[in-house]
């Protein structure tokens, strides 16, 4: 994958109705890019970390032929959808409107 | 449990159970009991490794859901693999855990269909 179709593909993720965040990290929790507009990165360090941290500790409840693919995880206002790759993360999130 | 709306339960786990690609159903209480699962082969042992493990991973789901919002809290949770999904519904006093079979149709690089 070139770096442009990356581009394009967050750009598309980042622009799409009710998407409010995106970050890309590596599995250890450094946010490597993210959507947010704040300079210190402070929501991006955050969703890294906990996408990183559920990344981790999901991994080990599969057999062991079988591979982590993504996780959803819903709550009251929003869901962060962790899209996992052997070394990045891919972390979207989306808000409702209730 | 029984009890109470103990036929409700059972609907409920007829409803799910038979829902196409559906491999399996536990149903915990708060102390990491299951009190109700639809495995066959494997049975007991099994029912309670699943327990244990995505009770697990639901309370440190839980935990970030609230670390990052104070006003937030865990709804659902699914986990994905290449071969399996398992979707946790956590609630005050039970935990449901659905084990499902995935698709091969997920091979776009954004997979734009509607979620099972």
């Amino acid at each position: 994958m070139t770096a442009e179709r990356v581009e394009s593909v967050l750009e598309l993720l980042t622009y799409t109705k009710g998407v409010t965040g995106v970050v890309v990290c590596n599995r250890d929790g450094q946010p490597i890019r993210d959507s947010f507009q704040d300079l210190d990165r402070t929501r991006a360090m955050e969703y890294a970390d906990m996408a990183a941290e559920l990344a981790r500790e999901a991994a080990p409840l599969l057999y062991a032929d079988d591979t982590l693919d993504s996780l959803r995880v819903r709550s009251r206002t929003s869901e962060v959808i962790i899209k996992c790759h052997d070394e990045f993360l891919l972390v979207v999130i989306q808000e409702f409107s209730e | 449990m029984a009890a109470t709306g103990g036929g409700d339960i059972e609907e409920l786990v007829k409803q799910i159970t038979d829902h196409p690609g559906v491999q399996g159903l536990i149903i915990v209480n708060t102390e990491g009991i299951p009190i109700r699962h639809t495995f066959q082969e494997q049975s007991r042992p099994l029912a309670v490794q699943y327990c244990a493990l995505f009770q697990s991973l639901a309370m440190k789901a839980r935990t970030a859901v609230v670390e990052l919002d104070n006003n937030n809290d865990l709804l659902f949770l699914r986990v994905r693999s290449k071969k399996h999904e398992v979707l946790v519904a956590p609630d005050t006093k039970y935990l449901l855990i659905v084990i499902q079979r995935v698709g091969n149709d997920d091979n776009l690089p954004i997979n734009i269909k509607k979620t099972p």
